[in-house]
């Protein structure tokens, strides 16, 4: 093959890598109400600026007893226009057509002749669908971070593996929802022996509510951004009060188990603009050791506990790292009664256990976000109060998998 | 006077309740804002549905997650609090999804 053709054709190759994925309708819903609106969803982000995305002449509708009047983007979504339209509308199966809309696609501007949509589901199969979707749980961004990197990390002269699972699946009660949370390494030093399972109440106490109702009952605009803007000053955003039943068990050896009740309150600030904070000041944990023979009957613990998470952005992607994120938890139990410890001795008295989270990012893209995490962890933790001291480093990749 | 002067507007209508998750989000973090004023509303970030709740941009966490719900509970019809209350505690979770429930939920239960 001579050089021409081989450039024609790695141009092609180049062309088709390059070429922006077709737009399409992903779902048309019909908005009933005193104004009602069909929203449209597409696949891709919309060209804000671009007028014709916005011309009503530029959209025909089916029924034709309906014609589209204005057309707005939805606050909060790129993806989504919203068409007002004059005319009744006797069913909730529409379909709309774009003559051209103009989009983006990885970073470029692309244009779209002839995009059509149709709403297809229904009303209650559409809630029943979206119910399911919001009570799953899905990946939390610290699971997505571990999925990711596999948390295998080089710490202090080995390379070894730890992990930590919260699943949290919800019941049919409202603030009902059941847990396991595990905590084990291979590496000498790091292994908390840690898992506990079981089922917890929480409710929640908003601070704010005054403002809340504020906002529900304003009668303007100017009167909600005023609410909105006396909600935001506040430091408090309210307290939880968690209750659960569990039952800890050493990990892996089941040596020792234990039915505990704990009764907590966690006070929760707002999220400020570098910095989130909670704070455990009392809790208390009563139980038994499930044991016939063990040394350990009853089980009494006073517990507090704070975290805080601190972030700083560079928006201006002039230094190498884009984002920094700290982590900080710590836990107090005083032990009450004596309690069956790591090795078979028994002991009472304060136990505390912290962990702290360092993770930089030098690269945040559509695609995901990467760098670099370094955690450390220090104490012990029921059942047995293994001693924990332990360091780790590694790299972090989350996957976008969350965005739509 | 007449007596029509004296009379006050009716509260701001629940439409599809995209305004109110915004509120309750702006409720209990800063890095959301949100202009009423605007028609229609806006909201920073400008694709802030497309975010989960401990997105960089959103900032929440599995521990403020039980207050975002009970403040956007307070914020929608009553007969909504029980849908709302089953959401699960997860700062994973897709707000975009939450919305779309939300929407899906009053157009079921609230409105004509």
């Amino acid at each position: 093959m001579t050089l021409r053709p081989m450039l024609f054709a790695l141009g092609a190759a180049a062309a088709a890598f390059c070429a922006a994925e077709p737009l399409s309708v992903r779902q048309v819903i019909l908005e009933p109400g005193a104004q009602p609106v069909i929203q449209v969803r597409f696949s891709h982000p919309l060209e804000r600026g671009a007028a014709a995305n916005l011309d009503p002449a530029n959209v025909t509708m089916a029924p034709g007893t309906v014609r589209v009047q204005r057309i707005t983007h939805s606050p909060g979504r790129t993806n989504e226009l919203q068409l007002y339209f004059t005319g009744a509308l006797s069913t909730q199966f529409v379909s709309v057509r774009f003559a051209q809309l103009l989009y983006r696609d990885a970073g470029a501007m692309h244009t779209a002749e002839g995009v059509d949509g149709l709403s297809t589901e229904s009303a209650a199969d559409e809630l029943e669908r979206l119910r399911a979707r919001v009570q799953q749980i899905p990946k939390s961004s610290q699971q997505r971070h571990l999925s990711a990197s596999g948390f295998v990390t080089a710490a202090r002269g080995s390379s070894q593996g730890g992990a930590e699972l919260s699943l949290n699946p919800a019941l049919s009660t409202p603030g009902m929802t059941t847990f396991l949370q595990f905590n084990k390494s291979t590496q000498p030093g790091a292994d908390a022996k840690h898992f506990e399972t079981g089922f917890r109440f929480r409710q929640a106490l908003p601070w704010n509510r005054a403002l809340l109702n504020s906002l529900a009952q304003a009668r303007s605009p100017q009167e909600i951004n005023r609410a909105v803007e006396a909600v935001q000053s506040r430091l408090m955003a309210g307290a939880v009060v968690d209750a659960a039943a569990k039952i800890e068990v050493a990990a892996a050896s089941l040596a020792v188990s234990k039915f505990v009740g704990d009764v907590g309150v966690q006070l929760v600030t707002r999220t400020q603009r570098h910095w989130r904070c909670y704070a455990v000041p009392f809790a208390i944990e009563v139980g038994r050791s499930l044991h016939a023979d063990s040394a350990v009957d009853w089980i009494a613990r006073y517990k507090a506990g704070l975290g805080a998470t601190l972030f700083v952005e560079d928006g201006s992607a002039r230094y190498p790292v884009r984002r920094a994120e700290v982590d900080f938890q710590g836990v107090a139990r005083h032990l009450i009664f004596n309690e069956t410890m790591f090795g078979g001795s028994t002991a009472h008295g304060l136990r505390g256990y912290g962990w702290l989270d360092v993770r930089l990012y030098v690269g945040i893209t559509p695609a995901g976000r990467y760098g670099f995490r370094f955690s450390l962890q220090q104490g012990s933790l029921p059942p047995v109060y293994a001693p924990v001291r332990s360091s780790q480093f590694g790299i972090l990749f989350g996957s976008a998998d969350d965005q739509e | 006077m007449p007596l029509h002067r004296h009379r006050r507007a009716p509260p701001v209508a629940v439409t599809d309740g995209a305004l109110q998750v915004c509120f309750a989000l702006a409720s209990v973090t800063n890095l959301v804002t949100v202009d009423a004023a605007a028609e229609p509303f806006a909201v920073a970030p400008d694709d802030v549905f497309a975010r989960t709740f401990d997105d960089l941009r959103v900032g929440l966490s599995h521990q403020q997650m039980p207050i975002f719900k009970a403040n956007l509970a307070g914020l929608l019809p009553r007969p909504l609090a029980p849908d709302v209350a089953r959401i699960a505690d997860d700062a994973g979770l897709a707000i975009g999804d939450v919305a779309d429930f939300i929407a899906a939920a009053l157009r079921k239960t609230v409105l004509p």
